[in-house]
């Protein structure tokens, strides 16, 4: 087994615990994000949009965080290999796109909020999947 | 005599309403076939008798070439199609669908040409974005590292694999890679708002009042 790219945590908390700390913390803001984005679908003003966007944000910093974490610390290096990993991956990457969603002129406004809301049903379904 | 009614509206090239750079149909049907060609070149390599680092070897140098051959002769057309935002969200989708499959237990997904080919032309369209942000003030360091560090990640992974010289740089640039990314989403969705709300009242006349109009 190659070692981590990072150094070796203690027995009460691992690299492993981190990244899942990570990946359930980012799933909750995006979760909270879907919530305001199904209020925007459902003709809510654009006040919501906007706050689906801030938690979207929240969750891709946390996301991207449990990916460094599981590709530099998991046992092997820069590649995820496990299943929750490439799940970690794939979140990050749904939200990279949710993100860059509302920055393109004709989807602003409802069509992006129903991306973001696609977004989160599809990282449940992998979730899903994954269990 | 009648008057020869007016002609229709010249369609942008490629016949299809949208240009290239902005039709996200069209780009996702040319990132599949540029999967399935590596697919299919992976094969043929492999059938050649090429072990994995030479096909690898292979795959760097046709990448180099078509690069040199796409800066020579498609400059303008690649330059708008790379910083194009539709293109950004189909290859987000498309990346995302890569890691769904490794989900599924598609196997070594790093180690196939056709994911790291998507990840080139990723990396390719990440540094055209940042050359056409230049210069980069202070206030832009955010974006400059969020869109530089995928792509020392995969120098990084790519030094790894090839077994560069010293073995140590490869795992260094992937850290420094990870830390530039996190650092700077954290810079533009927090700290830089934060710090422009920190100065805003500053530059106001009055409570309310518009900004001051810089001379």
């Amino acid at each position: 087994m190659t070692a981590g790219l990072l150094p070796a945590a203690g027995a009460w908390v691992s690299w492993d615990r981190l990244q899942t700390l990570l990946q359930l913390a980012g799933f909750a803001c995006a979760t909270i994000a879907a919530g305001f984005a199904l209020g925007r679908v459902r003709g809510a003003s654009a006040v919501l949009e906007r706050r689906a966007l801030d938690w979207t944000r929240a969750g891709f910093l946390l996301l991207g965080g449990a990916v460094a974490v599981g590709a530099l610390g998991a046992g092997k290096a820069l590649w995820p290999d496990r299943p929750r990993q490439w799940w970690g991956l794939a979140a990050w990457l749904i939200f990279f796109v949710v993100l860059h969603v509302h920055r393109v002129k004709d989807f602003k406004g409802r069509t992006a909020a129903a991306a973001g809301l696609g977004g989160w049903v599809l990282a449940a379904l992998a979730w899903v999947l994954l269990r | 005599m009648r008057p020869t009614a007016p002609s229709p509206p010249i369609p942008p090239r490629g016949g299809g309403g949208r240009p290239f750079a902005e039709s996200m149909p069209r780009q996702a049907l040319a990132l599949g076939a540029w999967a399935g060609f590596w697919m299919a070149a992976e094969r043929g390599l492999r059938a050649a008798g090429l072990g994995e680092r030479q096909a690898f070897l292979a795959f760097l140098a046709f990448l180099a070439a078509l690069g040199c051959a796409g800066v020579l002769g498609a400059r303008g057309w690649l330059f708008r199609l790379f910083t194009s935002v539709r293109f950004a969200v189909t290859q987000g989708l498309f990346l995302a669908g890569a890691a769904l499959l490794g989900l599924a237990g598609a196997g070594d997904l790093p180690g196939r040409l056709w994911f790291c080919a998507l990840l080139a032309v990723l990396a390719a369209a990440m540094l055209t974005i940042t050359w056409k942000r230049r210069p980069y003030p202070p206030s832009r360091v955010g974006f400059l590292l969020v869109h530089t560090a995928p792509s020392l990640i995969l120098l990084g992974a790519l030094w790894t694999r090839l077994g560069g010289i010293p073995a140590r740089a490869g795992p260094l640039l992937v850290q420094a890679g990870f830390a530039a990314l996190l650092a700077g989403i954290a810079w533009m969705f927090y700290l830089k708002p934060a710090l422009k709300r920190r100065e805003a009242p500053r530059g106001r006349r009055g409570p309310g009042g518009p900004p001051e109009a810089s001379p």
